[in-house]
């Protein structure tokens, strides 16, 4: 099938009605890397911070999930704390992946997650840690950081 | 004035623009209905009560969505409405509806009739025999609560329900959530399992894509929440991977021999990850051994029987298969079947030793001891310790009582219970009676069995109370009466020292906890008849005599032994005199050649060589 057809396709949808807290800037020159802004969820540690997320869609793609990466750095338990920013997450690992998956879906499994982080599922488990049995400090550093590097 | 026949005929066509009237009556029409009622209508098939049929009576029970439509003939009389009731008749395609339904059905047009009072009563009629379908003929109401149908129907209605169906769906358009654009049904594959629609393009691009990488699990229903719900629609922790059947990805239009990669990766798969599934030895080979679990991959894909698919509670195949050291599982090797063959390269062998197939007579342990639980372990070394193998089939046995002549109760072949030396049936006391060997005078040693006794010799036997698996010999007068006359004779024989026997304690071999059922292995039409097993016995024994040419008359000494072992066993005893004497010094002679020949296979004997024809005729002894 052709993969540019159905990112066309869902690029109209998205940029119709894009999903909660999120703009999606039209990619330019290459249709598979997209560029989004999403808001911190009002209710969590990290409302009024904007991050910048970029998601890659492989060629395979809607048969390969895409590879999503915070370019703002974040304190949060799922996002891995290197220069990646990866997030691997549920619908978002290969195996369980599926073809009918959308990225405005995927992006609002992310706000969800940002809203409440899964620790059982980290990629960083310190911070995963902290956030179970040391809530406040969390509260805290994630806080620090949306101020650092989210404004 | 029109008729008033006309004018009703003529009002129904446009409401059913399927009705035909008659050209030559135009008073007699035909009107073709489509059963499809709204509750799948529940059809169990009986097979005919032939009584060759009796064995496979199985009645089958179907839900069917779709049932071949009824044809209603109308024909109006001159007299109606005002005088006689229109007269219908109903037939039903395939005869699938029962001749008491149909003259039911029939017989209401009448009533109603009657009941509207004499009027026009067509549509009424035709809407009350469509509501009826629409209920399924109120068959869950009857006596048998479906509808019954003869089994040689099934496959006709079957295929016209799923015609029907398929019709249906491919009228309809349906949004692919994969390329997320509409498409016509015939575009499309409705998934058999779940009922998920996506386009056949995107399925075959998807499908082909996986089994192209070996990724067999993600040829499975592609909707994200299919088998990811439990039946309360909670997401479950760990997915229910069902895939999908050959027949279907074929259906869909995949490629033949993909879609046989597919069912060859999946088999190969659960092949591996089976913990029963035993291998080649051979080393270049490898190949699995033919199972009944996996049977070979059809050429036509579709009759590929697929436990796992077939099998709704499919979970069940993730549940990695209990470790063959599971002593239970050990006991169904040692007692069912050891004989394995290889897929690839046809080699015959054991699945418990790992070497050429060796018979089902012989007893082996397993090739490698780190497989034995230490209880097993400790059961193997005590058997090793405290029993004597039979000399033919190696059946463990340890006395209790009695004199030293046992007999196997497995194969019945005569033993030495000291040294293990084979004896003759019909004069097994010449063994202890032969000046020189270890056994000389030593029938009755440890009659009491070995229970308490101090060792005795080297051997250290120490007979366990169990377990029992030979009988000891009759211990009556007369066999010790006849034993001792024999002594006295062939002590009157001097023959050279023969060498001891070898120690059985360095030998802890060929020993197998479980006992095998004599009598159902020469039941058994595959298995060797017993009289083929003896005349292997006798090969065995010329195959020594020719590598170890014995003393004089030995050859006689063989051929009497066979006669002894067709013959009763005190049947030798009978006679006497000069012809007697010599046929106990050849068969002394014979004893000692084979003491010494079992020695010989001791040092010449590899576990390693296998499908060698000679060694097939060898105990084994590692």
């Amino acid at each position: 099938m052709s993969s540019n057809k159905r990112l066309m396709k869902e690029l109209g949808e998205i940029t119709a009605s894009p999903p909660e807290g999120c703009t999606i800037t039209p990619p330019t020159e290459d249709m598979f890397i997209w560029d989004v802004t999403m808001e911190g969820p009002t209710d969590s540690v990290y409302a009024g911070g904007k991050y910048h997320i970029q998601i890659v869609l492989p060629k395979e793609y809607p048969f390969k999930p895409p590879v999503l990466s915070f370019k703002t750095k974040i304190y949060h338990p799922n996002v891995s704390n290197d220069e990646r920013g990866a997030m691997c997450l549920g619908m978002l690992k290969a195996e369980e992946w599926k073809p009918p998956n959308k990225i405005s879906e995927v992006l609002k499994l992310v706000r969800a997650v940002l809203a409440a982080p899964q620790p059982d599922d980290a990629v960083e488990t310190g911070i995963a840690e902290q956030f179970k049995n040391d809530r406040k400090s969390f509260d805290k550093v994630a806080k620090e950081w949306v101020g650092k590097y989210a404004k | 004035m029109d008729d008033e026949r006309t004018e009703e005929l003529g009002s129904l066509t446009a409401i059913f623009p399927e009705l035909i009237i008659d050209p030559t009556n135009p008073f007699t029409a035909t009107l073709e209905l489509p059963i499809a009622p709204t509750t799948p209508l529940l059809a169990r098939f009986i097979p005919a009560s032939t009584s060759e049929t009796e064995s496979a009576h199985v009645e089958k029970d179907v839900r069917l969505t779709q049932l071949p439509p009824l044809t209603l003939h109308l024909n109006l009389p001159e007299s109606y409405p005002n005088d006689a009731p229109p007269k219908v008749e109903l037939k039903a395609q395939y005869d699938w509806l029962p001749k008491e339904k149909l003259a039911e059905l029939e017989a209401e047009v009448a009533s109603l009739w009657e009941e509207y009072g004499h009027c026009q009563i067509l549509f009424s009629y035709i809407d009350y025999v469509q509501q009826a379908a629409e209920r399924g003929f109120d068959f869950h109401q009857s006596a048998a609560g479906c509808l019954v149908l003869q089994a040689d129907q099934e496959s006709k209605l079957v295929a016209f329900a799923a015609q029907k169906e398929q019709e249906n769906f491919n009228k309809g358009t349906y949004d692919c959530g994969i390329c997320l654009e509409p498409k016509k049904g015939s575009a499309c594959h409705r998934m058999k399992r779940c009922g998920h629609v996506f386009c056949k393009s995107c399925l075959k691009d998807f499908y082909n894509n996986a089994i192209t990488e070996g990724n067999v699990t993600g040829v499975e229903c592609l909707d994200p929440d299919c088998g990811a719900l439990d039946a309360n629609g909670r997401r479950m922790r760990v997915k229910k991977h069902r895939l999908v059947h050959p027949r279907e990805l074929l259906a869909m239009g995949i490629e033949e021999p993909m879609v046989r990669r597919y069912v060859e990766m999946k088999r190969k798969k659960k092949l591996e990850t089976d913990k029963m599934t035993v291998y080649c030895p051979r080393t270049w080979c490898n190949g699995p051994a033919k199972s009944k679990k996996y049977p070979p991959i059809p050429a036509d894909l579709t009759t590929y029987v697929d436990n796992e698919i077939s099998d709704d509670s499919d979970d069940a195949n993730d549940i990695p298969a209990a470790p063959a050291t599971d002593p239970a599982i050990m006991k169904v090797i040692d007692d069912v079947d050891r004989l394995a063959v290889c897929e690839k390269c046809e080699l015959a062998f054991c699945r418990v030793c790992y070497n050429g197939w060796h018979g089902h007579y012989v007893h082996c342990r397993p090739r490698n001891p780190g497989e034995l639980t230490a209880e097993e372990k400790a059961s193997y070394d005590y058997i090793a310790k405290h029993t004597t193998p039979c000399s033919y089939c190696s059946a463990p046995s340890s006395k209790t009582h009695g004199c030293n002549h046992m007999t196997c109760k497995r194969c019945l072949t005569h033993f030495c219970y000291l040294c293990g030396a084979y004896l003759d049936g019909q004069n097994p006391y010449v063994h202890f009676n032969t000046a020189g060997t270890t056994c000389y005078q030593r029938l009755w040693d440890f009659e009491e069995g070995d229970e308490g006794q101090a060792p005795r010799d080297e051997r250290g036997l120490v007979a366990p109370q169990a377990p029992e698996f030979a009988d000891e010999d009759e211990d009556d007068a007369a066999e010790a009466a006849a034993a001792r006359a024999q002594a006295e004779e062939n002590n009157r024989i001097i023959f050279p020292a023969a060498p001891a026997a070898a120690p059985r304690n360095d030998n802890p071999i060929m020993v197998a906890m479980a006992q095998f059922d004599w009598l159902a292995v020469l039941n058994e039409e595959e298995e060797e008849p017993p009289r083929n097993a003896r005349e292997r016995v006798a090969r065995r024994h010329r195959d020594r005599l020719a590598r170890n040419p014995p003393g004089r008359g030995a050859a006689q000494a063989v051929r009497n032994h066979e006669r002894g072992r067709g013959g009763g066993r005190r049947g030798g005893q009978a006679g006497g005199g000069n012809r007697q004497e010599l046929e106990q010094r050849q068969q002394a002679e014979l004893q000692r050649f084979l003491a010494m020949a079992a020695r010989d296979e001791e040092e010449g004997w590899d576990s390693d060589e296998l499908g060698n024809d000679d060694e097939d005729f060898v105990i084994p002894r590692r």
